[in-house]
């Protein structure tokens, strides 16, 4: 008996490609910006000193040792093929998708791939199934090159929720992956698309000059004052720096790319640096920060034609790219799992 | 337990497995294939096996009532919670698990319960049935706090005649260790976890690398930690890191 009959006796159906949710609604999917962590926003400056600080006169030195050259960004690819239902009856989607991470490294102002990994993953909340139909399942998926990603949430009837902890588990793969590209050379000035503490391991936070870059913004951690200074940036400047602590501690800060949008809060990306590295190697200069700001805002993306391009910077969307051109088209991978699952 | 007592259960533990893979002309995991095909294991010895919640020795024996297999409970049976059971006559066996334990759980106590089967209760059946006699043997495994085996509870081997048991079987500390070690050999044969670190091991931290190779042989992330630390693998990975440091 073929491992792909499992999804038979649990009485799979597959699902066409639907639109996503609403951005909005779609908080339990991203990486999320929880909210127990310490924070310290009179870091930089004291809370009624808060300013804009413009940073478009700060270039760095040509020589500036902590220049980013080496770009991490991740994908995950993939969409919900089929559902099963459980014996108790719970809908139980089945996620799959490509995952991947790519390093790209500045050398000599040419952009180059250096590192890439992909993985293709099937997500599935496990749980509920009989041991050996899984682990037949599990051993089939190995063989066509596939990877089943058990997914350890409880059964329940909603599917949207059961889907979200699917795209969960498959984006912490693709973490993973990204973690790798940021381990092979984390010594080196590198620039992470997303946050630093899901990349916790992957760097030394005390030596490593890691910097993240959030184009997406989940939560708020400034004072109302701060707010207001927020939406009033310009293109080309920045808030004042704080501090944030929880598993990592960080310095952050936001930096304005582009002005011309419709949204207070349009075109704004937020930084962040692991504290020890601020504080021990670079002693706390703020000069690095209007540097780094500086460097970003250079690098923004102009165009228009790129969805994200007024919280993107050009590096990172090379990255994205040449990371993309590697990824099965998704329909195709669905097709040929249909194949091989004979669904 | 000394380190040639060790020695000498590891050796007769890797000859039962390739053994078993022989008897039941079944594929031997390797580095494309992974997962230990535990199922195809257990059928092809003719064992059964049942997922039911709320295990205990009780609902076992119910379960075995139901079926025809028992004809009575037998007085006292336990009610504790149970993560796997095993029943076995000279012409049935059974392995029970608790339905709501962890896929990874459960594949462990069907290995636990298959090593007792074969180490401590086939020997026994054999032995029986050559001389026609019938023979009843069950083993419980209580409910520990994950599938670290260290950390399993420990089990019970008993038949009415427990006196007879004692004459012919090890002490049961003994073989509670010698079905773990049986469970966790036969989960991550040596072969593939070597294979998969000396591929992975430069690629990752201690935690990513945990929970690919347990997602990669479908075992828990506390049952890799331990087979790891029993190829003294891990400290080799925390120095790979300090050499990191050095060099900078």
């Amino acid at each position: 008996m073929s491992g792909f009959e499992f999804l038979k006796n649990n009485g799979a159906q597959r699902v066409r490609n639907y639109d996503p949710q609403p951005f909005l609604l779609d908080d339990g999917t991203q990486e999320t910006e929880s909210s127990d962590e310490q924070k310290e926003l009179a870091y930089e400056y004291s809370l009624d000193k808060w300013r804009a600080l413009p940073i478009l006169d700060c270039v760095p030195p040509e020589d500036w040792p902590w220049r980013p050259l080496r770009f991490i960004d991740g994908k995950d690819l993939g969409r919900t093929v089929a559902w099963l239902q459980t014996r108790e009856g719970h809908p139980m989607p089945v996620r799959l998708a490509e995952v991947g991470a790519a390093a790209m490294a500045d050398q000599n102002s040419q952009l180059r791939r250096e590192y890439e990994a992909i993985e293709r993953v099937v997500s599935l909340i496990i749980k509920p199934f009989p041991w050996d139909e899984v682990e037949s399942f599990a051993i089939a998926l190995q063989e066509q090159g596939f990877r089943l990603l058990p997914c350890l949430a409880e059964p329940s009837y909603s599917f949207e929720q059961m889907r979200r902890a699917t795209q969960n588990r498959t984006k912490e793969a693709m973490d993973v992956l990204e973690k790798q590209a940021l381990a092979q050379e984390s010594t080196l000035p590198t620039l992470v698309d997303g946050r630093l503490e899901p990349r916790v391991g992957a760097f030394d936070q005390h030596t490593d000059p890691v910097v993240g870059l959030i184009k997406t913004h989940y939560r708020t951690f400034l004072h109302p004052a701060g707010l207001r200074l927020l939406c009033e940036l310009r293109p080309g400047e920045r808030t004042p720096a704080f501090s944030l602590e929880k598993k990592l501690g960080v310095v952050s800060w936001y930096v304005r790319l582009n002005g011309q949008g419709e949204m207070p809060d349009w075109g704004i990306v937020r930084m962040e640096i692991p504290k020890n590295f601020f504080e021990e190697v670079i002693k706390g200069d703020s000069s690095y920060l209007d540097y780094l700001s500086n460097i970003v805002y250079a690098y923004r993306c102009r165009g228009t034609g790129y969805s994200r391009a007024p919280v993107s910077i050009y590096p990172v969307q090379r990255t994205e790219e040449s990371l993309g051109a590697l990824f099965t088209p998704i329909e195709t991978l669905v097709q040929r799992f249909y194949r091989y699952t004979n669904l | 337990m000394n380190s040639s007592s060790d020695e000498a259960l590891h050796s007769s533990i890797a000859t039962l497995i390739t053994e078993l893979y022989q008897e039941t002309e079944v594929e031997v995991p390797n580095l494309r294939r992974r997962i230990t095909p535990l199922g195809d294991l257990v059928g092809s010895l003719n064992l059964v096996s049942k997922e039911l919640p709320g295990l205990s020795q009780q609902v076992a024996l119910h379960y075995l009532i139901q079926q025809g297999v028992l004809l009575e409970n037998p007085e006292e049976a336990g009610r504790d919670e149970l993560a796997g059971f095993l029943y076995a006559n000279t012409s049935y066996g059974c392995i029970f698990l608790e339905a709501n334990d962890h896929l990874t759980r459960r594949r462990f106590s069907v290995a636990h319960e298959l090593g007792h089967y074969l180490l401590h209760f086939r020997p026994l059946l054999k032995i029986a049935e050559g001389d026609q006699e019938y023979l009843e043997l069950i083993e419980a495994l209580y409910r520990g706090r994950n599938d670290d085996p260290q950390e399993t509870a420990s089990g019970r081997v008993e038949r009415m005649d427990q006196r007879y048991l004692e004459q012919r079987l090890p002490p049961e500390a003994r073989m509670e260790y010698e079905a773990n070690q049986f469970a966790t050999e036969l989960l991550m044969p040596e072969t593939v976890v070597r294979g998969l670190f000396a591929r992975v091991m430069l690629r990752f931290n201690e935690d990513d690398l945990l929970s690919y190779l347990a997602t990669e042989m479908l075992v828990s992330q506390e049952a890799m930690r331990w087979r790891l630390r029993n190829f003294h693998l891990l400290p080799l990975l925390a120095s790979k890191f300090e050499r990191g440091k050095e060099a900078e």
